[in-house]
C-alpha cells in the first residue's frame, strides 16, 4: 500500500502523516510532494495506491493535478481524497465533477480520514 | 658776472683783485650771493668766526651723539634685561606646562562646547520623535513605510515564521511521541518479563505451599505487572494527546490560509486604487491654491482685511 501526500504546508503533509501512522501505515508507506506538479512528476515515477491531496497550492493546485491524472498518465483510476479547507458546497461539487473520490474539510479527525480512506480502498 | 682772463689768473695765484667802484646795482647784487660761496675772499675774522661758530656746531653734534649713544646703551640694557629675565624666569618645563595647560583648556572647552551641542541633538531628536509618535498614535500621520510597517510583507513574514515555528513544535511532539514508543517497547519487555516471573512463582507458591516466600513474591510480582500496566495506558493516553495536539495544528494550516486571503484582498486593492487613481497621459505638475474661499484655515484674509492690506501697500 503506497500512499501519495500533497500539500504546500509542510506542517499539514506532517500531520496528514501521522494520521496515517495512526491508522496503522508506516513512514515507508506514504510520500510527500508539496505541490500538484511535484507530485504528478512522483506519479510518473512510482506507483501508487492513493492520493491525499490539498487544492490551493502553487504552481499546480490539487483541481488541476487531479484533472490531469484523470486525463493521462498511468494513474487515471486511483482513489483520490481531496483534504482542503474549502468547505463550500460549490467547491464540493467542482472537485467531485473533476473527478475526486472523496473530500475532507480541515480540520479533520484521524477517524474521518480512516473512514475516507476505508470507503476508497473499498 | 663774467671775470676777465686776468681776474682768474690773479686768483689762481691767489692775489686779491681790487674791486672796481664803478659797478653796477645788478652786479651789487651778484656779489651779495657770491658772498655764501667759499670762493668769496673773506677777512681773518669772518674766518675766525666762522671757525669757532664750526667749533660750536661740532661740540652740538658731538653732544648730540653722545646723548643718542646713550640712550641706545639704555635700550640695549633694558632689552638685555628683559632677557635675562625670560631666561632665568621661565625655564623649558615651564613653558611646556603653560603649553599643555592652554591646550587642556582649549580640549576642555571645545568639549564642553560639543557635550553642549550633541546634548541639544539629542534633546531635539527626544522632543521630534516623540511628537511624531503622538501623531501616530491619534492618526494624524501614517506610519512611515517601511519593512515593519509594509501590512503584506509583514503578513507573509508572520505566516512563514509561524510556518518554521509550526514545524519545530510539530518536531517536539514527534519527539514525545517517539520517545514514548520507546517506553512502550521496554514496558513490553518488563510486562513478558513479569509474566514469566509469575508463571515461575506461581508453580513455586502451588508446589510448595508451605514456602510463604514464594507466595509473597508472587503477589508482588502482580502487583508490578499492574504498575507496567498502568505505565502502558498512561502512555497510550498522553500520545492520543499528542495525535490531538497535532491534529489542532491544522489550525495553524488554517490561519495561514486565512492570512493569505487578507494579502490578496489588500494586493487586489492596491491594485485597484492604483487603477483607479492613475492617469491614462503622462502629468506634468500643476500649481495648486494653498487657501481657499471655504478652508478653515486661519491665515485666511478677509473682504476688510484685503483691502487694508492693499491701502497699505499702496501708500
Amino acid at each position: 500500500m503506497k500512499i501519495l501526500i500533497v500539500d504546500d504546508s509542510s506542517t499539514m503533509r506532517r500531520i496528514i502523516g501521522n494520521v496515517v501512522m495512526q491508522l496503522g501505515f508506516t513512514k515507508d508507506d506514504f510520500d510527500e510532494a508539496e505541490d500538484g506538479l511535484k507530485a504528478w512528476k512522483e506519479l510518473s515515477n512510482k506507483k501508487y495506491d492513493v492520493i491525499l491531496t490539498d487544492w490551493n497550492m502553487p504552481n499546480m493546485n490539487g483541481l488541476e493535478l487531479v484533472k490531469r491524472v484523470r486525463s493521462e498518465g498511468a494513474h487515471q483510476s486511483i482513489p483520490i481524497i481531496m483534504i482542503t479547507t474549502e468547505g463550500g458546497k460549490s467547491e464540493v461539487i467542482t472537485a467531485l465533477k473533476a473527478g475526486v473520490n472523496n473530500y475532507i474539510v480541515k480540520p479533520f479527525s484521524a477517524e474521518i480520514l480512516k473512514e475516507k480512506l476505508d470507503g476508497v480502498l473499498k | 658776472m663774467s671775470m676777465s682772463q686776468e681776474e682768474i689768473e690773479a686768483l689762481m695765484n691767489g692775489l686779491e683783485v681790487p674791486e672796481e667802484d664803478s659797478t653796477s646795482s645788478e652786479e651789487t647784487e651778484e656779489e651779495s650771493i657770491e658772498e655764501d660761496t667759499p670762493s668769496q675772499s673773506m677777512s681773518e675774522d669772518d674766518i675766525a668766526k666762522l671757525l669757532s661758530s664750526t667749533d660750536e656746531e661740532e661740540e652740538i653734534i658731538e653732544d648730540n651723539e653722545s646723548k643718542n649713544a646713550d640712550v641706545k646703551d639704555d635700550i640695549s640694557e633694558v632689552l638685555n634685561e628683559i632677557d635675562n629675565m625670560e631666561d632665568d624666569d621661565i625655564s623649558s618645563d615651564d613653558e611646556d606646562m603653560l603649553s599643555q595647560n592652554d591646550l587642556e583648556e582649549e580640549t576642555e572647552e571645545s568639549n564642553e562646547f560639543l557635550e553642549e551641542d550633541n546634548s541639544d541633538d539629542a534633546e531635539f531628536t527626544e522632543k521630534a520623535k516623540n511628537w511624531t509618535e503622538k501623531k501616530i498614535t491619534k492618526g494624524e500621520f501614517p506610519f512611515p513605510a517601511e519593512p515593519s510597517t509594509k501590512v503584506v510583507s509583514q503578513l507573509n513574514e508572520v505566516a512563514n515564521d509561524s510556518e518554521e515555528k509550526a514545524g519545530q513544535i510539530f518536531d517536539v511532539l514527534s519527539f514525545i511521541l517517539d520517545d514514548n514508543a520507546v517506553i512502550q517497547k521496554s514496558n513490553k519487555n518488563m510486562v513478558s518479563f513479569l509474566d514469566k516471573e509469575i508463571e515461575l512463582l506461581n508453580a513455586l507458591s502451588n508446589k510448595f505451599p508451605n514456602i510463604n516466600i514464594f507466595d509473597e513474591r508472587l503477589k508482588e510480582a502482580q502487583s508490578m505487572k499492574e504498575i507496567t500496566s498502568d505505565i502502558a495506558n498512561r502512555i497510550s493516553a498522553e500520545d492520543m494527546r499528542l495525535f490531538e495536539a497535532m491534529e489542532l495544528m491544522q489550525f495553524h494550516d488554517i490561519n495561514r490560509q486565512k492570512i493569505e486571503r487578507v494579502m490578496s484582498v489588500i494586493r487586489k486593492l492596491t491594485v485597484y486604487l492604483n487603477n483607479l487613481f492613475e492617469e491614462d497621459d503622462d502629468y506634468e505638475e500643476i500649481a495648486v491654491a494653498k487657501h481657499i474661499h471655504g478652508d478653515s484655515n486661519s491665515d485666511l484674509v478677509g473682504a476688510e482685511d484685503l483691502d487694508a492690506l492693499i491701502a497699505e501697500f499702496s501708500k
